[in-house]
């Protein structure tokens, strides 16, 4: 679990690395501590990417970016510890939910998972993508232009269905599209270093700001008693979070932006989200870990891996024998007890181990900000590097930075520009093959009862805000 | 010398550019341009027919849409409010900006040397420069210089096999 920590709150390193790390590692054990290894790095990387996100606004992971928002607020509000205090105990519990929901729901969510084609994708994909709207803090319009500018930027290299090169001007890197992580870390991490010499403007400010407002104790009790006030989120978002995570392709990026942005719809304090408030907080990173054992669920009933990290951890359940289908669940008694067992074990845990991990970070937070800043672009540069080992990504993470400065000059929200950039693949590959597939006809979008369902809900997100209007100023309706 | 942010007591640098209006005239320009270029370079508009959507309609799309948008918010953003106070509040910042033009060059000029010096030797040099800027003194410089590369080669290199930018010279 620490060296979950460790990769996950390392730039660049993903939680699908971690996974992939340890795998080999865990040949040498014994099939139970092999597995709660494997189990305990899935679960605790994606928790530490939040880290450097609220200290730094570097997110350590792509599910960790939604972190960014008012997790990083409240740490320059010097609240850090206490955001990522809540952060550890929403992991824990919305990793909790996903697992009993895992448990005791495994089948029924599974089959429901399964009547998703790419009609049903397409409106996920534009419902996740509606949220743009919705953590942007200026107008719908900004936040929407800004989404298929992500998007736009999400086509550069070879098309998906035929192979043609777009936007890719001879080279062959971009041939391969633009990466997520230099895109990442360039647009959060570096832009804070560029917003940091503008507003330093070249001298040295020796802020221990961290440091002065680091209590001497992580203020647990606190953030049980904020959780306690925000329970319907909490539960709102992991419940979100599992149901988004059992869903083939929709990841724990995709879970935490979801979350956020209905935590926001639905919040009274919605206006307040993105400067700092714990509910802000509670909701990505609660759906974040929730989408991990989420993602467990069709890979344990069917053998359909969730996204990539759940694909690593089902070929070291198969290299354990354990085979995963509907059998597992009626024959397998003693190994899904083990399965169930280490993962509920792993959640417990996590809040100690997480604790630590924050309390060891929060220490590099308070260094000098100039040698900190020093530290974030050589870890900027080695993160973007890791990926390809490819010095095009540095020049390409670099160039977000500036991208990232420069609409942050300008208050356009950055958020969205990563949603664009995530969501746009999968809207484009599930409206084209979705119409390959119906010949040109897109009567299937609409009509399939899932489909159906989805459009409204996003037409309903849309136009949430004009209808409480309506209804506040006709309370006769 | 009285900067620009001396004088607007109370009011940070990151406050003045906190106006919501601060330049956005700049930013819908440079999105309309932006689905303009993208729509322009994208040949091939043909290809763009209602039941097969082929390689180049999401580029096409969300190229319109950005042009269209960048157009109406332009005019909108114009009509509103005057680009002379954003002008204004540009000169003000010019006091400060050849600090930070500074910093940035340090940064392109790290980017440049990696494939030549290497990641180590470049960020060295670089980090030597930045720090001698911001007034640290040498001990401090080596003693951060020296944790972040041995943490840097450790994890990286060492742990993660991951073969760091070497540079001509070949020293890593």
């Amino acid at each position: 679990m620490l060296l979950g920590i460790f990769v996950g709150a390392t730039p660049g390193l993903t939680a699908t690395m971690a996974v992939a790390l340890i795998v080999p590692i865990t040949f040498y054990m014994p099939p139970t501590t092999g597995l709660a290894m494997i189990i305990g790095v899935s679960f605790t990387a994606i928790f530490a990417g939040d880290i450097p996100a609220t200290y730094l606004r570097i997110p350590g992971t792509p599910a960790s970016a939604a972190a960014t928002l008012d997790g990083y607020a409240m740490s320059r509000q010097g609240k850090g510890n206490f955001a990522l205090t809540m952060d550890v105990l929403c992991s824990s519990l919305g990793g909790l939910v996903g697992v009993l929901s895992l448990m005791f729901l495994a089948p029924q969510l599974a089959e429901f998972a399964l009547k998703f084609s790419d009609y049903e994708y397409f409106w996920l994909a534009l419902f996740g993508l509606s949220m743009s709207a919705v953590v942007s803090q200026g107008t719908l319009i900004y936040g929407v232009l800004i989404a298929v500018f992500g998007m736009g930027l999400s086509t550069v290299g070879l098309d998906m269905v035929t192979g043609e090169q777009r936007y890719t001007m001879g080279s062959l890197q971009l041939m391969d599209g633009l990466t997520l992580i230099p895109v990442m870390i360039g647009l959060f991490g570096m832009s804070e270093v560029i917003r940091f010499f503008r507003d330093q403007s070249g001298t040295d400010q020796p802020t221990r700001e961290h440091a002065q407002k680091l209590p001497t104790r992580l203020p647990v009790v606190t953030s049980l008693h904020e959780l306690k006030k925000n329970k319907g989120t909490l539960l709102q978002s992991s419940f979100l979070g599992t149901l988004i995570g059992a869903l083939p392709g929709a990841g724990a990026d995709i879970a935490a932006w979801a979350a956020y942005g209905l935590s926001k719809r639905r919040s009274r304090n919605g206006a307040a989200f993105g400067t700092g408030i714990a509910e802000g907080v509670i909701a990505p990173t609660s759906a974040n870990n929730a989408a991990v054992a989420g993602a467990w669920i069709p890979a344990l009933v069917f053998g359909i891996p969730g996204d990539a990290v759940t694909a690593i951890v089902l070929g070291a359940l198969m290299m354990y024998e354990i085979r995963p289908g509907p059998s597992l669940f009626t024959e397998g008694g003693e190994q899904m007890q083990q399965l169930f067992g280490i993962a509920l074990a792993t959640q417990v845990l996590l809040i100690p181990c997480g604790l630590l991990g924050i309390r060891l970070f929060s220490h590099v937070a308070s260094l000098n900000r100039r040698i900190l800043m020093t530290a974030v672009v050589a870890f900027s540069i080695v993160g973007a590097y890791t990926i390809r080992e490819s010095l095009f990504d540095i020049y390409l993470m670099f160039l977000f930075g500036l991208l990232g400065a420069f609409l942050d000059r300008r208050k356009v929200p950055l958020a969205p520009l990563i949603l664009g950039f995530i969501l746009g693949p999968v809207v484009e590959e599930n409206l084209r093959t979705g119409l390959i597939k119906s010949q040109g006809d897109w009567i299937p979008f609409v009509t399939r009862p899932i489909s159906f369902g989805l459009m409204v809900l996003l037409v309903l997100t849309l136009t949430g805000p004009w209808w409480g209007r309506f209804f506040r100023q006709n309370p006769s309706h | 010398m009285v900067s620009g942010f001396e004088v607007n007591k109370g009011e940070s640098s990151s406050d003045l550019i906190a106006r919501p209006r601060f330049g956005f005239c700049h930013f819908t320009m440079v999105t309309g341009l932006l689905g303009l270029l993208g729509v322009v370079f994208m040949e091939g508009g043909d290809r763009l027919q209602i039941g097969d959507l082929g390689p180049k309609g999401a580029p096409i799309v969300l190229g319109s849409v950005l042009f269209v948008g960048g157009l109406v918010l332009t005019m909108v953003e114009r009509w509103k409010h005057s680009i002379e106070k954003e002008e204004a509040i540009n000169e003000l910042n010019d006091q400060s900006s050849s600090m930070f033009s500074l910093d940035i060059l340090l940064i392109i000029g790290y980017l440049l040397c990696l494939p030549l010096l290497g990641f180590g030797l470049s960020t060295i040099v670089w980090g030597i420069a930045l720090l001698r800027r911001g007034g640290q003194r040498w001990l401090r410089i080596g003693i951060s210089l020296g944790v972040l590369l041995l943490l840097i080669y450790a994890l990286f290199g060492g742990l993660f096999k991951v073969r760091l930018p070497a540079g001509v010279l070949g020293l890593g």
